[in-house]
Parts: C-alpha cells; sequence; structure tokens
C-alpha cells in the first residue's frame, strides 16, 4: 500500500508536468503567432514590418530563441527586407554595479553587418555585437545600439537599462501629514534621477532633538540626512564633531548670506538651507472677513480694534486661535509681538538671541506686558492642537491664526487658498524666517549618496518641486517667483518688504527653548503670571547662541 | 567546605550580571554626581544646585498658599499621596466587586488594557480626554450640567498636575487590581464560612478577614505603586513636558532635560537627581521587602 508522502510526491509530479505541458503550449503558440504573421507579410509587407518589429520588441514573451526562429521563418519565407536590428539585454534592472549582457539582432540589409554600442553612462562604446558592459553608478541609462550593413545602410535599436543602488538612504524630518507627503514626492524624484533608494522617517520634536545627538554619541548614525530647524542645535553637533562640513557639496552663492550665517563655524558651512517658513502673521479666512465686515489693519490700533469687534460676533469663542504642540506656536507669536512692538524693532529679536540685551530689561517687559494685557482681554484661545485649531479658524471659532507659511499646506486652508489670506503685525519692521536645513552626519555609512541628495536638496529643481506643492518657500534664489501659487508667491514678496530675523528660540536652543516654551505656556493661560519671574527664568536659561 | 561553597558558586553568574547591569551603573552614577560639566570634582555642588533651582524645589509657593509650581520634588511626593491610595482603593474596590460576577474575567481584561498600551499611548489618549472641544471628560461634564468646570484640564497650572495623577490611576488601576484578585483567589474558604456561622456581617468579614489576609497584596502594590509614582515620566512629557511654566515637573523630566536638553549635557545634576529617586526607591523597596519578609 502507498505511503501517503509517496502519494503527496505523485501529485506534485503531476501538477508540475501540466505546468510544463501549458508553458510548452504557449512557446509553439508565439512561435506559430510570429510565423503567421510573416505569411500576412508576403501581401502586406511595409506596413506590417514595423508594426512587427514593435510588437516583438515590447513582447514580454519575446526571447533569443523566438528571434531565431524569426530569422528562420524570413529565410524561409524569402523576404527581402529592410536593415532593422533589434537589441536586447539582460538584466535591464538591478543594484549597482550591474554587469549586462547585450545582444544585437541585426534583420534584413545586406550582411556583413557591423555594430557599435552606446551604454549612455560616458564610458567607451563597443563595437561587439554582443557585449558585456559594467554599469557602475545608480541611474537610468538608454543604451543603443547602431548596425551598419555592407550597402552602408544603418539602423538602430535602444533600451533603457535602470540601476539602483542597494544602499538605502534614510532621511529624518519633523514633517507629517501633507509636509510629509511633498517632501516624499521630492525624494521619489531623486530616485527616479538617480537611481538611488531613500526612506523618510518623519520625527517629533523631541525625538529629533534628544535620539540624534544620544545616537551620534553612541557613535551610530542611523539617518544619512537629518532636516532640521535648529541652528543652534546643528552648529553644537558641528561642534563635537558629528556633521560633515556641506562647503563641497552647495553653491553657496544660491543662498541668502543671513540663513548661511546660521550654520556656519570655523569658516565652514555645516548645513545646506532647505525649506524657509516665514511667520508672516495672522492668517484668516477671507470670507470670514467679509461677511463680518472686517478690515485688515494697519496700524496697532486698528489691529486692537479689530480683535475687539471679533470677539462681539456671536459664535467666536476667541479672537486668536492659540497652537500647542511642544510650545512652538506662541513663541512665534511672541517673537512678532518682540519685533512689531519692540523698540528697535527687529533688532531687538537680534539683541535678545546674541546677548545684547537682557530678557529681565524695561524693553522685552514692555512687550510681555503688551502681549500679557491682550491675553487678559481673552484676545487668544486656551493653547490646543496646532492642526485642529486650523479647522477652528475655518469654522468661524476663531477669527484669525497667527502661524507660519507652512499653514497653507494644512487643510481646510490647502484647499481653499483663494479664501485665505494674511496681515502682518501692523507696522512691523521684521518677521522671522526659520530655516530647515538639511546635515549630514560624519557617521553616515553612505557619504557618497547622502553628498547627492544634499546636493540635490540644495538645488532649485528640488525646492521648485516643493514650491509648486505649496506651503513651501524656498531657500535657493534660482526658484522663479513663477514657480510659486499666489498665496505664497504674497508671503514671499511681504518677507522681501522687511528684515528676515532668525527665530529666537531655534536660535538660542537647549534649555532656553524649552524654557521659553514651557513658561508661554504659562501666560496663555496664566496672564497674571509675574512677568519679573517668568522673564528672569528665561535669562536665566540663555544661553550664547553658538554662531 | 566544598558543601558550604558550592551554593555560592552557582550564585556567581548572577551576582555578575547584577554586578554589571545594576550595581556599577547605579555606583557609576553617584560617582558622576559629583562631578561638574567639566568632569571635575565639586563634592555636593550638584546637590545645592538642584535644590537652588525652583523647579525642582519650591516649597516657598506650597507656603505662600499657591495652587502650583511646588517643585518636582514635591510634585512627586503629592503622586504618592494621592495616586497611592486610590489605586489601592479602586484596585481592591474592582477586585472585589468583579469576583462573583459573569463576565468578570472579561472586565478584568479591558481594565487591565491600561498596562498594556505604552504609556506614550496613555499620555495621548489622556490629553484627548481632557481636551476642551474633543475630550470625552467635558463632553460628561456638560451632559450633566457641569459645563462650567469643563475645559482643557491638561492646559492650565492649577489643573494639570491633579489631572495626570488621575490618568495615571486610570492607568495603573488594572495593576492593583490583578494583584488584588490573586490575592483574593488566596484566602481560604473556610475562613468566611466560619465567619458566617458565626453570624459575622459582610462589611465585618471584610475589615477582619479580607483586609488582613490581603496584606502580602497589598505590601506588593504598594511597593510598585510608589516606584511606579517616583519614576513617573512618560505622560508627564508627552502632555506637557512639565508645562505649562513647571506646574507638572517631575523629577524624572528634570533628570531628562538635564542629561539632554542642555548644552553641553549637564550629566552631574542629572546624576545627582538620579541618586536622589536612588535613594527613596532603594529605602522603599527594603522597607516593604523587610515587611513582607516579615509578615
Amino acid at each position: 500500500m502507498m505511503s501517503i508522502g509517496n502519494r503527496t510526491i505523485d501529485w506534485i509530479l503531476a501538477i508540475l508536468l501540466i505546468i510544463v505541458i501549458i508553458v510548452s503550449g504557449i512557446g509553439v503558440y508565439y512561435s506559430s503567432a510570429i510565423i503567421d504573421k510573416l505569411d500576412e507579410m508576403s501581401t502586406t509587407q511595409a506596413q506590417d514590418y514595423a508594426s512587427l518589429l514593435a510588437a516583438i520588441s515590447s513582447s514580454s514573451a519575446t526571447t533569443e530563441s523566438l528571434l531565431e526562429a524569426l530569422l528562420d521563418a524570413i529565410s524561409g519565407l524569402n523576404i527581402s527586407l529592410p536593415l532593422a536590428v533589434i537589441a536586447s539585454a539582460s538584466p535591464t534592472l538591478g543594484d549597482i554595479p550591474l554587469t549586462v549582457s547585450f545582444k544585437a539582432v541585426p534583420i534584413g540589409g545586406t550582411p556583413p553587418y557591423s555594430f557599435e554600442w552606446n551604454f549612455d553612462d560616458e564610458t567607451a562604446t563597443s563595437i561587439e555585437r554582443n557585449p558585456t558592459h559594467n554599469y557602475t553608478t545608480a541611474g537610468t541609462y538608454t543604451a543603443t545600439v547602431t548596425v551598419t550593413d555592407s550597402g552602408q545602410g544603418t539602423a538602430l535599436d535602444s533600451l533603457t537599462i535602470t540601476t539602483t543602488s542597494a544602499e538605502e538612504l534614510v532621511v529624518f524630518s519633523l514633517w507629517s501629514g501633507a509636509e510629509e507627503q511633498n517632501f516624499e514626492q521630492v525624494l521619489a524624484n531623486f530616485t527616479e534621477t538617480t537611481g538611488i533608494s531613500v526612506r523618510h522617517i518623519g520625527y517629533t520634536t523631541e525625538e529629533l532633538l534628544i535620539t540624534v545627538p544620544t545616537q551620534l554619541r553612541a557613535g551610530v548614525a542611523i539617518a544619512d540626512i537629518i532636516m532640521a530647524p535648529w541652528s543652534s542645535w546643528i552648529l553644537n553637533l558641528a561642534g563635537e564633531g558629528y556633521l560633515t562640513s556641506v562647503d563641497n557639496l552647495i553653491d553657496t552663492t544660491k543662498f541668502p548670506q543671513t540663513y548661511l550665517d546660521q550654520v556656519t563655524a570655523n569658516n565652514r558651512i555645516w548645513a545646506t538651507p532647505f525649506k524657509v517658513s516665514g511667520k508672516p502673521g495672522f492668517w484668516y479666512r477671507e470670507s470670514f472677513f467679509a461677511n463680518n465686515s472686517l478690515t485688515v489693519p494697519t496700524t496697532y490700533e486698528e489691529f486692537e480694534t479689530l480683535l475687539g469687534t471679533i470677539q462681539a460676533i456671536p459664535g467666536v469663542e476667541a479672537p486668536i486661535a492659540s497652537g500647542n504642540g511642544v510650545g512652538w506656536p506662541l513663541s512665534d507669536t511672541t517673537e512678532a509681538f518682540i519685533i512689531g512692538l519692540g523698540e528697535g524693532g527687529y533688532q531687538l529679536q537680534l539683541d535678545l538671541i546674541f546677548g545684547d540685551e537682557q530678557f529681565n530689561s524695561t524693553v522685552v517687559k514692555d512687550v510681555f506686558e503688551e502681549l500679557a494685557s491682550l491675553l487678559q482681554a481673552g484676545y487668544f484661545s486656551v493653547p490646543d492642537d496646532f492642526a485642529a485649531q486650523v479647522a477652528r479658524v475655518w469654522d468661524g471659532t476663531y477669527g484669525m491664526y497667527f502661524q507660519g507659511s507652512f499653514i497653507t499646506a494644512f487643510e481646510p486652508f490647502a484647499s481653499n487658498l483663494d479664501d485665505v489670506g494674511f496681515f502682518p503685525l501692523p507696522e512691523t519692521t521684521g518677521v522671522t524666517g526659520a530655516v530647515d536645513y538639511a546635515i549630514i552626519p560624519a557617521l553616515t555609512d553612505h557619504p557618497i549618496e547622502a553628498g547627492e541628495l544634499m546636493t540635490f536638496l540644495a538645488g532649485a529643481e528640488a525646492q521648485e518641486i516643493m514650491v509648486g506643492l505649496g506651503g513651501f518657500l524656498a531657500s535657493n534664489i534660482d526658484v522663479p517667483d513663477s514657480a510659486y501659487g499666489p498665496i505664497d508667491l504674497e508671503v514671499l514678496q511681504f518677507m522681501r518688504t522687511v528684515t528676515v530675523v532668525p527665530d529666537l528660540d531655534d536660535a538660542v536652543g537647549g534649555a532656553f527653548q524649552q524654557a521659553f516654551w514651557n513658561w508661554l505656556k504659562l501666560l496663555w493661560v496664566d496672564p497674571n503670571t509675574d512677568l519679573d519671574t517668568l522673564l528672569q527664568t528665561l535669562q536665566d536659561a540663555w544661553t550664547p547662541p553658538p554662531f | 567546605m566544598s558543601r558550604q561553597i558550592t551554593p555560592f558558586l552557582f550564585l556567581i553568574p548572577t551576582f555578575l550580571l547584577v554586578t554589571i547591569f545594576v550595581l556599577f551603573p547605579i555606583v557609576n552614577t553617584i560617582y558622576i554626581s559629583f562631578l561638574n560639566q567639566e568632569g571635575e570634582f565639586v563634592g555636593l555642588g550638584n546637590y545645592v544646585e538642584i535644590f537652588s533651582r525652583k523647579d525642582f524645589w519650591n516649597p516657598q509657593a506650597l507656603l505662600e498658599g499657591k495652587l502650583h509650581s511646588y517643585g518636582a520634588l514635591i510634585h512627586n511626593g503629592i503622586w504618592v499621596l494621592i495616586h497611592l491610595p486610590l489605586s489601592l482603593f479602586f484596585g481592591l474596590l474592582l477586585a472585589v466587586l468583579l469576583r462573583e460576577v459573569k463576565g468578570g474575567a472579561i472586565i478584568k481584561s479591558i481594565i487591565f488594557l491600561g498596562m498594556v498600551i505604552p504609556l506614550i499611548v496613555g499620555g495621548i489618549l489622556l490629553r484627548f480626554i481632557y481636551d476642551d472641544h474633543a475630550g470625552i471628560l467635558n463632553g460628561f461634564l456638560r451632559v450633566v450640567g457641569l459645563e462650567s468646570l469643563a475645559r482643557t484640564w491638561t492646559a492650565f497650572p492649577q489643573t494639570i498636575l491633579i489631572a495626570l495623577i488621575f490618568g495615571s490611576v486610570w492607568i495603573w488601576v488594572g495593576f492593583s487590581m490583578i494583584v488584588y484578585s490573586a490575592g483574593l483567589e488566596g484566602i481560604p474558604v473556610e475562613l468566611f464560612e466560619a465567619a458566617k456561622i458565626d453570624g459575622a456581617s459582610r462589611w465585618r468579614t471584610f475589615w477582619r478577614i479580607t483586609v488582613p489576609m490581603l496584606r502580602p497584596a497589598t505590601i506588593v502594590v504598594v511597593t510598585m505603586t510608589i516606584l511606579w509614582e517616583l519614576k513617573i515620566f512618560d505622560i508627564v512629557w508627552i502632555i506637557q513636558r512639565g508645562g505649562p511654566g513647571a506646574a507638572s515637573n517631575v523629577m524624572a523630566l528634570d533628570m531628562y532635560m538635564d542629561a539632554f536638553f542642555n548644552i553641553p549635557p549637564n550629566y552631574g545634576t542629572a546624576a545627582a537627581i538620579a541618586t536622589i529617586l536612588t535613594i527613596f526607591t532603594f529605602g522603599i523597596a527594603t522597607y516593604m521587602v523587610y515587611q513582607m519578609v516579615k509578615s
């Protein structure tokens, strides 16, 4: 009696036999299909020839054996055909270094034939009929073979070879949602061009701030490129020897000097400016303003009047939405008041960054007292989820929202840009321009590929893609104004009329940033907070920025 | 002689592991707590510094009658004072109530989910629960006519600490419930039968039999809960990072900030805080183990 195991083997063999029969039948079918096609050519030769060649070239069933069958069929039919060539290669896709075997099958014309292969990678051509070529750089190549017959007739055929890098770059950033999607489109463009795979990982602020330095100090670089907005953090990493300078990777003439200065130390540039986020002012829904007969203020007095008017509108909880998160939306708002109301305007922000002015000075306290009075009047909402507040501005719960230009990438603003506007704090002389930089850890396992990606991100091409997707201001000056959508262009044009200064807490960084965020959160919900204690705490936490 | 030595030889591998991964880090941390940022010996300088920081030690605010921001050390103490009795009470209550309820095992499993989910996830859930617009708590308050209490509880310094503590009870009560459930199963049934025969009321039975017999379980719950309260970090960090101001600051978070946010990192003060935490936890754990052995 046969055992169960033997019966199983019998079944497997039977199934394999059936598969072989089916595959053979398919092969016979295609062979006979080509021969049938050639029979038709005896009566409609010129018209079908080109389509036959195209069909063979694109047919996934085309193999060398089928091509040989074709030649036999042609010779058997005694057809005089014009010269043509069919190129094939194996493999056509793979990781570098990729060795590809090319084959050329000439058809028609008058033998003997000569061949010339161009591999599209700036290496020497080959005159062999069936050469082998080694691709060493990732990319997409069009290999072309030109055949010449004895009558000096020529024909050519091309095929595409795609080489990829076995390595995969890892990029960290703080972006999520629409910003992340847009950035990944740029990375996909890079992969398509170079064949180098890139994986993007979005991190939270604290993860990036804490995890990356910890990894680097442990001698590990998981990311090959990191996008970060904190110039002080970047320069501190550079000071500890954890970064690669980018002087040789970017064209420094393409960026405003103020962006480069923030990441320059010891005469070397340690990061590439990528995205600029202007913090231009208060964003609002234009139809909300129109429906409530509100006008954009041009003076600070008009601004205060506007706040009172909005507060009186039924259904409005507060004139100005306040974002939460770790505290940065509140610091952005505060800095707008420092720049807009402070004695010296934008210079006060710079003085605070570099320690030329104290936080517990009278000029700073005046600004905070004004801000506290607005908070006490209930003009600002309780801080809540940053993205959720966007929707609440849209539905009229709040009248406006102080935010960076990236807000145009968030729904429902993103889908309704025609109904979105902004205005700066009236009479302001400056604006905070936060820059998202790209850095390369010195410990990266892929310095060459990371350098390529860095150069790409610094370039106008990559940044123009991001500009086109919205909510992004380019740092590269070669990106034309025509690439911007109307609202982003409006932000850009506004920023050209004022002085752009660094973000205060990003520039100083460290414990100061945390203290700044935490104490502003307290001020927002408790406007009666003792300002002397608050400002002294900030002063105690301040340390000189590293640039 | 060899028979006396042999048991200790079997302890060597464990002793080595404990030495390398427990004792050495503790001793090294204590050593670092006496060094400044430049690595120089400063004696108790780091301890003096942290006690001079108001976000770590601010009893004056308490004495002045302020409602928040007493410093991390005192916040951890408040955590113990409120969180511990609530965890004990609700844990025991749920264990007793669900003991003879149909489907009690399923309900216990659901309650225990709080212990299973990562604390960061628990913290995010709490943020939503306490949110003014989206939170279930405020929705409930509005339904029962207590709209005046509705707010984002984690945004205000007066309410964030208590909100975190209650949220922590919600997460931790599953542990105390499970321990007490196991303890209840270990009480001999004859004791209850004897009490019933003697005419003892349910309340008297509970106080005179159940509670004393649960003493070992109580010791375990108290020990583990206090250790949890002293080391609390995740939900504090994810909700407000110790803010607003320093209203929800705790020792573990202070230690974290010193070690990873200061530029350059201040490992000395971070180690000093870690040492203080170690002294507290070691002292409590030792006492509790002694109580367990004694009982």
